[in-house]
């Protein structure tokens, strides 16, 4: 745990220390995203919701790109796996860096959403509710997986968002298809995303510790 | 000396490349080992096994006991890198660096500061506050050594560590690599640059068609005799054991056993009547005259 912990230190040193330029475009990018959640009916999952899935993918890939990749690239993950500390701690605490800070920019999101149409519009709010949130949550935690597994496995980085965004709109799309037939809780959406999160977690852990980690990055 | 470093006849391949094959290496304690090598002969993958960032297809590699592929923490702990890539994280600051880098080794925060300041209050590192990303390539190598060095690891993998060092920074680095070498740390240094090589490195192996050759240092012996040109002279010369030899101002050449030959030599030289003006030994030159040996480009082979 405790070296978890140092990688989860250094990762957030790492963040603090990047340009100013780099926290603008993410203000820009909540605030933009924020005004999305406003609009949706309630048929299933609902548009906020959907919203909010998405947007896991652009800020939880953006993170992973940087604790994953480009390490590689800059060979900081070599020095980091030969410093004594574990490669499971090293990917573990890489994954709790991003999904605690993609949880705090979609929770600042969130929030944001809820706020627009009470000051804006002075009406009772947008669409998203808690288990919207936690919807978001299990697809971040699924996202960070798969991109630490596909940081490993695939070679071209570029790749790792679309793989993302591929992945979760295929989850997305069947529970909805399904949903139109079988009506169907949220919270198995949640569970399904999850699963594939601890599974990809799984699969992530066996390419840390195997030598495709310092396979070339290309650009 | 005990041995630190055991690697026994291991094989590596990429696919159907073959890189590496029944090589067996073993570094002693306080010995620098010199990997030399053309591009792409296989230093690095070599060095990766070693690390157990590789897996060798089949042998066996024991550093300190352990076996590098199982990554256990107490062996990264007592090991030293400079690698590839200089490997900082550029948005930290050297000191930032360091600390994150202690941390993981287990160094408290003031045993770092103690041994930044012991070793390296000297050097323009110690003072600068700027991001590791807008330092010079060759403070970004003194950073790396620092690194390397921090905690004084008993087993230290250097990969081209004095590209871009400035002549100061250079002879830090040696010393540093005396201070090491004289603790009883074992360290293989792997470079193209045959003066270092020949500078620190105790003893010499060369990357050659995926084996390691060994380079024996006392044929590395390229010595200079300085008298007029005479077929006479030559004679003598390949009488007493010179090879490859060369005219060129002076004769030049290599020989087996140099503090036997060469008074040998001199003395039949003098007693045929020639009226030599310097002997001297040449060895940086003949280092790499013997790596090209190795690799039939004329010279000595080992």
């Amino acid at each position: 745990m405790k070296s978890i912990l140092q990688v989860l230190r250094k990762e957030w040193m790492c963040f603090i220390g990047s340009d100013r330029g780099v926290f603008g475009l993410y203000a820009i990018l909540v605030l933009s995203w924020s005004f999305l959640l406003g609009s949706g009916d309630d048929s299933g999952i609902r548009l906020g919701a959907l919203w909010l899935v998405f947007f896991s993918v652009v800020v939880s890939a953006n993170f992973s790109s940087t604790v994953f990749i480009s390490e590689r690239i800059t060979g900081a993950l070599e020095i980091l796996i030969t410093s004594g500390l574990s490669r499971s701690s090293i990917l573990f605490g890489k994954m709790l860096f991003v999904v605690i800070m993609s949880l705090i920019i979609g929770g600042i999101c969130l929030l944001l959403g809820l706020l627009w149409p009470r000051i804006l519009f002075d009406s009772s709010g947008g669409s998203v509710n808690v288990a919207d949130f936690l919807i978001y949550a299990a697809s971040v935690f699924l996202n960070v997986s798969n991109s630490a597994y596909l940081s490993v496995r695939i070679s071209n980085p570029r790749l790792l968002h679309f793989a993302n965004l591929f992945l979760l709109a295929v989850i997305v799309s069947v529970y909805m298809a399904v949903n139109s037939v079988f009506p169907l809780s949220p919270v198995v959406l949640i569970l399904v995303l999850l699963v594939m999160g601890v599974f990809t977690s799984i699969l992530a852990r066996r390419e840390f510790n195997g030598e495709r980690i310092l396979q070339q990055v290309i650009l | 000396m005990s041995p630190i470093i055991t690697v026994e006849n291991i094989w590596k391949s990429f696919g159907k490349y073959s890189i590496l094959e029944d090589l067996s290496l073993q570094v002693d304690e306080g010995l620098v080992y010199g990997l030399v090598g053309l591009n792409g002969a296989g230093k690095t993958t070599l060095l990766r096994l070693l690390l157990g960032n590789l897996r060798a297809d089949r042998g066996k590699i024991s550093i300190r006991g352990f076996n590098p592929w199982e990554h256990r923490e107490e062996f990264y702990r007592g090991l030293g890198v400079v690698l590839e890539h200089d490997g900082f994280w550029g948005n930290l600051t050297v000191r930032e660096n360091l600390s994150i880098y202690a941390a993981a080794k287990g160094i408290s925060a003031a045993e770092a500061e103690s041994y930044f300041a012991e070793y390296w209050k000297d050097t323009d590192i110690f003072n600068s506050k700027k991001k590791v990303k807008y330092l010079s390539r060759g403070q970004k190598m003194q950073c790396a050594i620092c690194r390397a060095f921090l905690g004084w690891p008993k087993v230290l993998f250097l990969d081209e560590p004095v590209v871009a060092l400035d002549i100061t920074a250079y002879d830090h680095f040696c010393r540093m690599v005396r201070e090491a070498r004289d603790g009883g740390a074992a360290m293989i240094i792997s470079s193209h640059q045959m003066e270092i090589i020949n500078k620190l490195c105790g003893r010499i192996g060369v990357l050659r068609d995926k084996h390691l050759v060994e380079l024996n240092r006392e044929r590395c012996s390229q010595w200079a005799v300085v008298t007029d040109d005479s077929p006479q002279w030559k004679s003598l010369i390949e009488k007493t054991g010179g090879l490859n030899i060369i005219y060129d101002g002076y004769w030049r050449f290599e020989i087996d056993h140099p503090e036997t030959a060469i008074p040998e030599l001199i003395s039949s030289l003098v007693s045929a009547g020639c009226r030599i003006r310097e002997v001297r030994q040449e060895r940086d030159i003949a280092i790499g005259d013997a790596v090209r040996g190795i690799y039939g480009n004329g010279g000595i082979s080992a």
